[in-house]
């Protein structure tokens, strides 16, 4: 028995060489690409709406409390490495400038255009408005985030290459690692949402979702704490959860998984009224797709 | 865990592959940045940190900061259940001799940015922050003086159905012109309190937002 174990043991770094470095389809990863470059484009038009006037010198977010809220000047706040150009051009068209950079990138990684070049320019300015005002990002721009960064590594081939059926031929290793990175990161994302979401008493006593309900005007408007609707849902959205990260874990469940984080993505569009942190969910569970590992094995 | 370990290369005869070296660098590269993120996740989320996690989390804040990795200003729970987490208002009032507030941001009906501010307002507000909301009601009050409203006193409220039926005011400040351009705020300061509040480690010198 001692010995199976040690033998088990062996295997691991085969297994772990197999699992981060054989060589896949860049379709894969092109697929999870776009979806994660459509998502970044809607952040990117909605940061129109709002950068410029919240972020210049005399905006709603001005900079002596953009400094303030770094903790500038404090011990250990790492203030000095938010490093966003933001806090030196105080002019709203500096704001327009980042924004529509970002819109451009974000097109150009949609169609595939600029290679490494695109997902790295939308990732520079999603980090240059996060950088500047921190406090104001919200969870999907720090996912979509992540998401860019892995894009950096291998973003794939052209958008109107993934359509099934047509296949340069191409398989890299680096579609792998970045593609497993965004699985990686997803599955530790959600977890530790859990996590976060379980030290919380709302989350036991079920009056979550009636704390949500009470935040925002939702269509359901306000579920008493009281309700049993509103502890059953809460049960579910921690359910979901659960399931999400037990099923997208293995092959033959990924189908299942991906329903669940849909599902999961609805009510926190529904619920927590955070559309766009809804779809970051989504793009980012492209790289679990079943049809996208289908098609990298077709092409073997 | 397999999720699509399988779809590995097997038709080229000669499969593209990374060296030995590089892998073993990667591999420990990948090791270290998902260890690192793991670290700063629990920390963030628990907002109870061992003094061992404090200081690897500071020590490693060059890599963490810099790439947008670290979370600890932007919570990645979607609710926390946090009592800062509650509906809250922002009201002005263009006269102080109004007897009215008028309703400015109404969190429950605002876009998800107006809904940050008013969190951190309140999280600020929970951590006897006054500087810090009061730079922010000195951004509001300036911006708003430009985009035509006027404002003479403002006030943060926040819904706590659990206590009371009324909004329970955060912070109130009256607006005194300096000059033609620049604007200080009066806090209204509780009628048990002899001398502002000033949290030590947070005050700054002369914040033109707080007035005091």
């Amino acid at each position: 028995m001692f010995q199976s174990f040690l033998n088990s043991l062996l295997l691991v770094p085969a297994a772990w060489d197999r699992f981060w470095f054989s060589a896949i389809s860049t379709r894969a990863v092109s697929t999870w690409r776009v979806a994660v470059a459509i998502v970044a484009l809607l952040h990117f038009l909605s940061f129109l709406t709002w950068v410029p006037q919240w972020l210049a010198g005399d905006g709603w977010f001005d900079l002596e409390t953009g400094r303030y809220l770094i903790g500038e000047g404090l011990p250990d706040t790492g203030s000095q490495y938010r490093w966003s150009p933001l806090f030196a051009l105080t002019q709203p068209a500096a704001g327009y400038a980042v924004c529509i950079v970002g819109l451009l990138a974000s097109v150009s990684l949609v169609l595939g255009i600029g290679s490494r070049i695109t997902p790295a320019m939308c990732w520079l300015c999603l980090l240059t408005i996060h950088h500047r005002a921190p406090w104001l990002s919200t969870p999907g721009e720090i996912l979509l985030a992540a998401g860019l960064f892995y894009l950096i590594l291998d973003p794939g081939r052209t958008a109107w290459s993934i359509k099934p059926g047509f296949d340069d031929g191409s398989q890299r290793v680096s579609a792998q690692v970045a593609l497993r990175c965004g699985q990686i990161h997803l599955l530790m994302w959600l977890l530790f949402s859990l996590l976060s979401m379980l030290q919380h008493p709302v989350w036991w006593n079920g009056s979550a979702v009636a704390l949500m309900s009470e935040q925002v005007d939702g269509w359901l408007g306000a579920i008493p704490r009281t309700s049993y609707f509103g502890q059953a849902l809460t049960l579910i959205i921690l359910g979901l959860q659960i399931a999400t990260l037990f099923l997208l874990t293995r092959q033959s469940t990924l189908s299942l998984g991906l329903l669940c984080l849909a599902c999961f993505a609805f009510i926190v569009a529904i619920f927590a009224g955070d559309g766009m942190y809804a779809m970051t969910l989504l793009a980012m569970g492209v790289a679990f797709l079943p049809g996208t590992w289908a098609d990298a094995r077709t092409d073997t | 865990m397999s999720f699509g370990s399988n779809a590995s290369n097997a038709r080229s005869e000669t499969p593209p592959s990374w060296s030995r070296w590089t892998q073993a660098g990667v591999s420990i590269a990948l090791v270290a940045h998902f260890s690192l993120l793991a670290l700063n996740y629990a920390s963030n989320n628990s907002l109870r940190r061992s003094e061992f996690a404090d200081q690897a989390l500071i020590a490693v804040q060059p890599y963490l900061i810099t790439l947008g990795w670290y979370t600890e200003l932007a919570p990645i729970s979607w609710v926390t259940g946090e009592s800062f987490d509650h509906a809250m208002t922002i009201e002005y009032k263009s006269n102080r001799s109004d007897t009215r507030w008028t309703t400015w941001v109404d969190s429950k009906r605002s876009d998800g940015r107006w809904r940050r501010l008013v969190a951190l307002a309140g999280a600020l507000a929970e951590h006897d922050d006054s500087d810090g909301l009061g730079l922010i009601a000195h951004a509001l009050v300036t911006r708003a003086a430009k985009e035509g409203i006027a404002i003479d006193q403002i006030r943060f409220s926040m819904e706590l159905p659990e206590v009371s039926d009324q909004p329970e005011s955060i912070y109130e400040a009256a607006v005194v012109k300096l000059d033609a351009t620049d604007i200080t705020l009066i806090p209204r300061i509780e009628e048990t309190r002899s001398v502002p509040v000033i949290p030590e480690a947070r005050a700054i010198p002369a914040a033109k937002g707080t007035g005091s």
